[in-house]
Formats: C-alpha cells, structure tokens, sequence
C-alpha cells in the first residue's frame, strides 16, 4: 500500500526523515520485489506445449521471447530487492538519528 | 489415454488447451506485474530523492533511489515481451476457435445439400432395392436361427462367441474413433434435411427451415419421425411416471461437493447403487435461513426401446430429443418440486449421460431459478440452456452420446473437452461406448480438478462456493416409475 503523501514529504526545514515513512517505503518496494520474483517463477513455469499439441518453431519461439522476458523481471526482482533493503537500511539509520 | 483438457465457449470465441491458456494467464499476469511495478518503482525512486537530503540516512536513501530506478527500467522492458506472448497466445486460442468453427460451418452446409439430395433420390432408390433388401433380411433371419444351432451341432460355440467378440471389438473401436464421431455428429445435424429432401423440400431450402433457419426442421422432425414409426411397432411409447419411493436424511454435518470429482461421484448410478435411484437432491440451509439446492440426475438405465417400468430409458431419450418433456424430464421437475425447490430457491443441477441432456431441459423449464448447470456426456448440444445460467459440459470427442446430440450450440457455457483413449491408450475390448462409461467421465473430472488456467479454476470455484457457510443439509433421493 503507497504511504499517504503527507508522511512522504518533509516539512519546509525540516532536515530529519520520518522513520516510520522511510519503512513503510522499503516493505512496499520489497512487495513489489516480490511480485516481480513471483511473475518471473510463473512465466518460467508457463508451457503451452504441456499437453503436447504446440509443437515445433512456434514452441521455440515462445520458448526465446519468454527467457527474454524471464531474465528482465528476475532482474527487476533483484534490483528492487536492493532499493528495499537500502530503503530498509536508510529507516533504521534514520530511527537511531531521531 | 489423453489427459489433455480442451476448452471452449464461456462467450470467447477461444478454443484452446488449459495447458495453453494457464500459459496464457501467466504472461498476461507478469505484463501486468511488469507495468504496475514499473510505475510503483519511479514513484518510490522520487520520494527516495526527496528524502535523500536529510541527514544521517541520505546516502542510503540515494542509493535506495538508484536501485529503484534500475529495477523500474528493468520491470518496464519486462513487459512487451510478456504481453508479446499473452497476445500471440490469444491469438492462437482464438484462430484456433475460429478456423474451428469456419471448417465446421462449410462442411455442414455441404452435408446439408448432400443430405437434401440423397433424400430427394431416396424414394425411388427405396422401392428400387425392395426386392434386394428383402433377400438380405430373409438370409439374415434365417442365418440368426440356424447358426448357432449348427455351430453347437458341429461343436463351434467358442469360435462363434469369438466370432462375436471380434465384431463387438471392431464396431468398439470404430465409435470410438473422434472421426466417426464427428461424422455422427454432423450426421444427427443434417438427418432433418434428408427427411425434408425426401419430402420433395428443393436443397436450398433446408437450410432455411432447420435449426439456423426457421427451426421448423431440425433434430425434433426426425426424433417425432423416429418415435411414429416406433409407435407404430409399439416400440418408444411414452406413459406417465409416478414416485415410487424416496428418502430423506437431514445432517448437521455439511459436507458439500467441493470439485468436479466430487460433484461427479454424487450422480447416481441406480444399477449400481443397487438402490435404483435415479434423483438426488441435496437441499443446503444457509446461515440467513434461505434454501439452497442440488440436484443430481443418472444417466440411462435401460436401453430397450419398448417403454417398461424404468423412466431412464430410450423412450426417455428420444422424446427429450424432440423438446417434448420425457418421463425422466417429468421425473426430475416431480422431485424438485417435492423438495420444495421453486423460482425463489437458487439450484445447480448435475447430470450424466440421459441425465445431462434431463437437466439441461430442466433448465429451459419455468419456475425454477436455476444458476448453475454441470452436464457430463449429456445430448445438450440442441437443448437452448438459458443465457443466465454458469453451465459446464463436458464432452469426450470419442463419446457417441453426446454427438447424438447434434453440433454443440450453446456457446455461453463453457465447453470441456476430452478424448478418453488414443493410439497409445486403445479402448477396454468388449466395451461397445468406451468413452462414455462412468470411470472415463470420472477420470476427466478429475483432470478438471487439477486444471490450472483462470477459466476452470474460477469457474470451479463459483460452483464451490455456492453452498459455502451452509449450516445444514437435507438429503432426499428418489426412485421414480412409468406407470402402463
């Protein structure tokens, strides 16, 4: 869930950042981190072929276009992974500054 | 044996494998992830920026923002190759549905004007081979007396229940074959511009009397043909009905049918059941005290056509086929209503075989509020199943049965199919309709369990959740009898 705005935005002159902001912040960049990852798991998974019935150059096809589209959301993932746990780190730095 | 699930129907004109469309729900899913992260990423990449001035925190939050902004770039070239496959999967599933559904529109109207010719020749090429088919049907007559007296004479019994199991074999494999029961089924579809071709009707006109016409023609003429002439010979009569027995079981344990397994095993199967039961009804009460119910038909119990005691038999199916209401139509409206089941109580009915085309015309029937509907191996394909109602049918493509029912038309409710054998799983010997056997609908229902794309899945869990938070269950079956 967005944090409201009023607890995204310092007030004029005030140099601190809300803690509790910040963390709400790193959890909804870790959802979205995950959702990324749990995206990437599904199309992996994803075989149109299963059955056996799409066969041939258009099963390679998909096979190339999907790993393309695989490989950008595992590292979305993984880059958004990394913005959270920094968001993460900036709260708790934030909370022993306050 | 396939375990492949073909689905159609549900108002898309799609006509796909659940493997394909669960494939389809996954790259549809990840495009969307793709682009909504993408968005949540920037947004979040800005507030980073903006808290990054601050004191202790800033560099973290700097580099918070950098990874935010990489990971949003990332997610947002995510995407069109994602929605690059859901599309081209759509389009298959659709093409698919669509060259389907154009080869069958031409070669059922080349069958029409086939069958309309065949039957205006018909007239003359019968009183022509009058005297021929006569010679055959002596021999055979005299063949079916002798033979097996001769064959016991000359000590032969077992060659010639060989002999027999051999033709019970082949004739098995050829109904099992999806060719042929495609050709039956347009067969069934086109038998209506025969009879109206015999009639002197020119072949173009067939078409616009039948069942995309006028629907003055269609599977009804030759079903009321077929039962005059049976009338004739005393054969397809139909009689009253009258209840011969019911019980009723109520249960503070609610236990209702969760899956298309379960809902199958509740059918009753009255020869094996041992009971004769041919109705079972399943009444709910829900927390607020209204009713909710289930009813759950057999399928065919007999197959003689001389109408006797059993209602679930072949004079039951055809007068179901025409649209006049058969005994075992007659039946089932009895029971519901004997349950208290009216237009205020919502119902979902379950049928197999005889029963799937009965609750398929139960639902044409007013005054009841029937919302969902689960047919397997029904004749359904020409019974018009209301628009309001969530249906499920199911269909093996080597199943007679429901071929016999004519081309599939109603094209709201969701269309599943299977073949139950193939050339790597050949069909039991001395099984004449193996595909439509109860262990091979209880198979594909299974399958139906364990299917994973969006289309089955939500429908199974709307027909789930229709009797969720029940506080109890009535259960009530009955035995119903035609009466001479």
């Amino acid at each position: 869930m967005t944090p409201p705005a009023s607890a995204l935005v310092r007030s004029p002159g005030d140099d601190t950042v809300d803690p509790a902001a910040a963390a709400l912040l790193a959890a909804r960049l870790a959802r979205l981190a995950e959702r990324l990852e749990w995206a990437a798991v599904e199309l992996a998974a994803a075989d149109p072929a299963a059955s056996g019935r799409w066969r041939g150059p258009a099963s390679a096809a998909f096979d190339a276009a999907r790993s393309c589209a695989h490989e950008r959301l595992v590292a979305a993932a993984d880059a958004a992974g990394a913005a959270a746990a920094m968001a993460a780190r900036a709260a708790e730095l934030a909370a022993s500054a306050a | 044996m396939s375990d492949e699930l073909i689905l159609s129907g549900g108002g898309s004109v799609a006509v796909a494998t659940d493997a394909l469309l669960t494939a389809l729900d996954a790259c549809e899913r990840a495009a969307g992830e793709a682009r909504e992260a993408g968005g949540g990423l920037d947004l979040a990449a800005i507030r980073l920026d903006d808290w990054a001035d601050a004191g202790a925190a800033g560099h973290a939050l700097r580099l918070a923002a950098d990874r935010s902004r990489d990971a949003a770039s990332l997610a947002r070239a995510a995407e069109p190759p994602a929605a690059a496959l859901g599309t081209a999967l759509r389009l298959a599933a659709d093409g698919y549905g669509l060259a389907e559904r154009a080869a069958t529109g031409a070669a059922e109207f080349a069958a029409e004007q086939l069958a309309a010719t065949v039957g205006r020749m018909l007239p003359g090429f019968v009183l022509a081979a009058m005297p021929q088919v006569a010679v055959v049907a002596a021999a055979a007559g005299v063949a079916a007396l002798v033979v097996p007296g001769l064959a016991a004479a000359l000590g032969l019994d077992d060659e010639l229940d060989a002999a027999g199991a051999g033709v019970r074999d082949a004739l098995g494999h050829l109904v099992a074959d999806p060719r042929v029961v495609a050709l039956i089924r347009q067969g069934v579809m086109v038998a209506d511009d025969a009879v109206l071709g015999a009639l002197g009707v020119p072949p173009a006109m067939g078409p616009l009397l039948g069942e995309d016409g006028a629907g003055l023609a269609g599977m009804p003429l030759v079903a009321t043909l077929i039962t005059g002439i049976a009338g004739g010979v005393g054969l397809l009569r139909e009689t009253p009905i009258r209840m011969a027995e019911s019980t009723v079981v109520t249960s503070g344990e609610v236990d209702p049918a969760q899956g298309w397994g379960e809902r199958f095993d509740r059918i009753p199967a009255p020869a094996a059941d041992g009971d004769g039961m041919q109705v079972r009804i399943e009444q709910y009460t829900m927390p607020d005290g209204a009713e909710r119910f289930e009813v759950y038909v057999s399928g065919t119990v007999t197959f003689d056509p001389v109408a006797a005691a059993e209602p679930w038999d072949m004079t039951s199916n055809i007068e179901n086929a025409i649209g006049a209401d058969g005994a075992s139509v007659r039946a089932v409206v009895e029971a519901m209503r004997a349950a208290g089941i009216d237009e205020s109580t919502p119902v979902i009915l379950n049928g197999y075989s005889q029963g799937g085309g009965v609750v398929a015309r139960v639902a044409t029937i007013e005054g009841f509020d029937v919302v969902g509907l689960v047919a397997f191996g029904g004749n359904t394909g020409q019974t018009p199943i209301p628009p309001g109602v969530d249906a499920v049918l199911v269909e093996h493509d080597d199943d007679l049965v429901p071929a016999l029912g004519g081309r599939q038309d109603n094209e709201q409710a969701l269309l599943v199919r299977r073949e139950a054998y193939g050339d790597d799983a050949p069909p039991p010997p001395g099984v004449l309709v193996p595909a439509h056997r109860r262990p091979a609908y209880a198979e594909t229902a299974a399958l139906m369990d364990a299917a994973t794309s969006d289309r089955l899945e939500s429908t199974t869990g709307r027909f789930d959740a229709f009797t969720d938070g029940a506080t109890s269950v009535t259960v009530s079956t009955y035995r119903f009898e035609r009466v001479p």
